[in-house]
């Protein structure tokens, strides 16, 4: 099973930073999309299936905190799951993060081992709900497959 | 006029943030180098991010090019003669970014203040004593010589 990836960040040089982070960490992408902030992400949300969201919490137009509210507020997207990935590190923006819905929340700098680590907990559970729904489907990464 | 736990908060960030990211050592210099040691020619990547709300405070960064040429190369794993002024830009307001959000973090655990948009761009040389009337003058060491910092309030 592969997944598509969404990253958003106002940073076109992190954006190409956690891209080569996710293909180094051995998940099966499927399509990998990117954004500069929450109103572009929103509208490749309404182009195409996204098995999963990284993205930042400052940026220009719209944020990352404000993006998942849209996210939460739209039947149909509600349910993918989103992983923020910020230099906010305050306990107050991260728990205020997780309480809005977010699946994980990684500060940066981060060691790419951390993404790779929250990204195949968070879609080893996605994996596990579509598994429901569609059934007999490889996991996420292959054990041997991880390039760290 | 920036504390001295602060300092420390900020040097922490920044060491943490080159360490972590750029695999580039940098330390923050208890007081100014002395003038003869100063290398201000050259172009540096002048980057600007503040933060608003309890707290609030305007950090302005001096990249030396040399620095920023290295740190993007290793970040983005090209060649550092093919890196454009734009990736150098998206780095370093990167680095900042990270910088001021570490530190942030940690003067304001409650997370009252927000932090702004970083801003850079690449500038011809660079006078200490140009800027020293914005706010207070810091220094960073690194293999690339000193990383000014201006601190304003």
């Amino acid at each position: 099973m592969a997944f598509n990836i969404l990253v958003v960040d106002d940073s076109e040089t992190m954006r190409a930073v956690i891209r080569k982070t996710v293909a180094m960490s051995g998940v099966q992408v499927g399509e990998f999309r990117e954004a500069g902030n929450g109103k572009e992400a929103l509208l490749v949300l309404e182009d195409a299936w996204m098995d999963v969201v990284l993205t930042d919490i400052n940026m220009p137009e719209m944020g990352g905190v404000e993006f998942l509210r849209e996210v939460k507020k739209n039947q149909v997207l509600r349910n993918i799951p989103v992983i923020f990935i910020s230099t906010e590190s305050s306990q107050a923006r991260m728990d205020e993060v997780v309480s809005l819905g977010a699946a994980a929340y990684i500060k940066k700098p981060f060691m790419p081992e951390k993404i790779k680590a929250v990204l195949l907990d968070v879609l080893t559970k996605a994996y596990a709900t579509r598994m429901a729904a569609e059934g007999g489907a490889p996991p996420p990464v292959a054990a041997d497959e991880a390039d760290f | 006029m920036i504390s001295d736990s602060e300092r420390k908060q900020l040097n922490a960030s920044a060491v943490e943030v080159f360490g972590t990211m750029y695999f580039t050592p940098v330390e923050l210099l208890p007081e100014l180098p002395a003038r003869d040691s100063w290398q201000l020619e050259g172009q540096y990547v002048k980057t600007a991010i503040s933060y608003a709300g309890p707290r609030q405070a305007g950090l302005c960064f001096y990249f030396p090019r040399s620095l920023a040429v290295s740190v993007a190369g290793g970040f983005l794993g090209v060649e550092e003669a093919a890196i454009s002024d734009q990736q150098l830009i998206d780095t370093m307001r990167e680095a900042a970014n990270m910088i001021v959000g570490n530190f942030l973090g940690q003067i304001d655990p409650v997370g009252e203040c927000a932090l702004g948009i970083p801003v850079a761009e690449v500038v011809h040389g660079f006078s200490p004593d140009g800027v020293s009337q914005e706010g207070e003058l810091l220094t960073f060491i690194s293999d690339f010589g000193f990383l000014w910092m201006v601190h304003s309030v």
